[in-house]
Formats: structure tokens, sequence, C-alpha cells
């Protein structure tokens, strides 16, 4: 069975979205894949500054996947975490998804940026149209 | 929170019978009910120019092709064990047809194509598509 990637940001949506990931692998015992972009705003930080952020970002990182972790394990379902360093979230998670054969991505409407659009999320937006595997929106 | 009711909205382009594909399968492993809704936007056309009856002639057209369409794909969920629902929606606009449906019946789930009929394959998302995600309340699953 191929697995169900789920990005997560510790936000509440990208926590809705594991759930609906959790149903739909439910039945056939899918494996979810959990993402992790760790990114930091270019400019601003340098030097040393800027790796204390990242290794607290990393630190961060480490608690999203253990509540994903915790949810899955009560449901009875494998969870696999992926870290991975990048610059620009939407566009790691695509190529992210490009490199592995995935059922599908579950992604919450909106992530951790509240300003951005009142629909949909930046990220969302960019994954849902420029990656090849079928996308469920989450709400 | 389990999903019993998945939407999918048909107009028998490739990518709506990619996601039509994707939500049998869907369908199968949560035991699910399918509802396939082919939207009629019977708006008027400027070619047509001011004919009634030539309008009439063109929405019965439409009618007869949802109705061939829907019966195919009956006999494949039929195949399934799949329970199955045909309907025909008739709004104005294809996208908001799609969103109050699934709002007033309490959908779950909606499959849909990522493109439709238009030509624009440039387009990184359809128009129908691309409203519906952004607008509606259920979860969308778009399929490319």
């Amino acid at each position: 069975m191929k697995p169900i990637l789920v990005p997560l940001d510790g936000s509440k949506n990208s926590q809705r979205g594991l759930r609906k990931a959790i149903e739909l692998a439910k039945p056939e015992n899918h494996t979810i894949v959990g993402l992790h972009v760790v990114y930091a705003p270019p400019g601003i930080l340098l030097g040393n500054h800027k790796i204390k952020f990242k290794d607290n970002l990393v630190k961060n990182s480490k608690k999203y996947f253990g509540e994903a972790k915790k949810i899955c394990e009560k449901s009875g379902i494998n969870f696999v975490e992926k870290l991975i360093h990048g610059s620009d979230p939407g566009f790691d998670i695509v190529n992210f998804a490009k490199k592995g054969k995935y059922d599908m991505i579950v992604i919450g409407a909106r992530g951790q940026n509240p300003i951005t659009r009142i629909l949909m999320g930046s990220t969302s937006n960019y994954v849902l149209t420029h990656s090849k595997n079928p996308v469920l929106v989450v709400k | 929170m389990t999903i019993k009711k998945i939407l999918v909205p048909f107009d028998d382009s490739g990518y709506s019978n990619q996601a039509f594909k994707k939500a049998l399968e869907i369908a199968r492993q949560q035991k699910a009910e399918i509802i396939v809704a082919t939207i009629m936007a019977g708006k008027y056309h400027f070619s047509m120019g001011p004919s009634i009856k030539l309008n009439q002639k063109i929405k019965n057209k439409e009618k007869s092709f949802a109705d061939k369409v829907l019966l195919k794909l009956k006999t494949e969920a039929g195949k399934k064990d799949i329970k199955f629902t045909p309907i025909v929606i008739i709004n104005s606009s294809v996208e908001k047809g799609i969103l109050e449906y699934s709002k007033s019946h309490k959908i779950d789930l909606i499959v849909m194509g990522s493109h439709g009929r238009t030509l624009f394959r440039k387009l990184v998302l359809g128009s129908v598509a691309y409203g519906v995600v952004n607008h509606s309340t259920c979860p969308v699953l778009v399929v490319k």
C-alpha cells in the first residue's frame, strides 16, 4: 500500500488534516509519513544566531512529531517522521512528494501564517497547484 | 467524523474519470455512498440568438447526455457493490451548484478532477476546482 503524506507545521489545521488522514488510512493500513520543513526566514539572522534559531526550530519539530505519533499510535497506524531543511515549504513539500510514491497528500487549508489569504494559505495553495499527486485539502 | 457520503462532480472529462476511480477506491475502503452529480448550467448562450426553441433543444441534448453518462458509471459502481446515487443539478453556476448541494446534503468529502472540459491546460488549476476548494466547508480531494 502506498503511504499517505501529511505535511505538519504544528498548527490546528494540520492536526485536523492528520486526523482525516488517519481516517482514510485505517481500513487498508496505509503508513502515514509526517513531513516537517525547517526553514529560517532569509536576511535578518546571520552566523551564530541563525544556527541557534534553526536548532530551536528542530526542537519544535520534535514536539510536533511526538504529538502526531501519539495520535497515530492510538489508532494503530504506522507513523514515519521526515524532517527536511529547506527554504520554501511549499516547494520543498512538492519536491519531496515527487521523490517517493504517495497515495495522496493531506494538507490543512491554513497553516501558521494568519495574515495571508482568508480562504487558503499560501503553502497549501502552492502544493495544490503544483503537485502531481492527488491533494486533499482539509478545512 | 467518518466519511459516509462522497460527492463526485462529473463532466465526462479525463480528469473527472480519474476522480471517479479514486472515489470508488475510497468508497470501497470506507464503505461510503457515492453521489455523482452532473451540473447543467443551462445558461443563455450568445450564439443561440433569441430562439427559445433552440435553447430547449440544447437543454434536452444536455439532459440526455447526462443520463447516458450516469448510467455508464452506475454499472461500473454496481460491479463493486458500492451504493450509487446519480443526480442532475440545474444551476446557472457550476461552482455554486456543487457548493450548495454539498452544504444542504451534508457531504463528507468532495472528490473532483483538477481540470474540466476547457482546454486551458496551462492553467495550474481549473476554475471550478479552484472555486470549490476555496469556498467549500468540507474536505476536497483534487485528483490530477
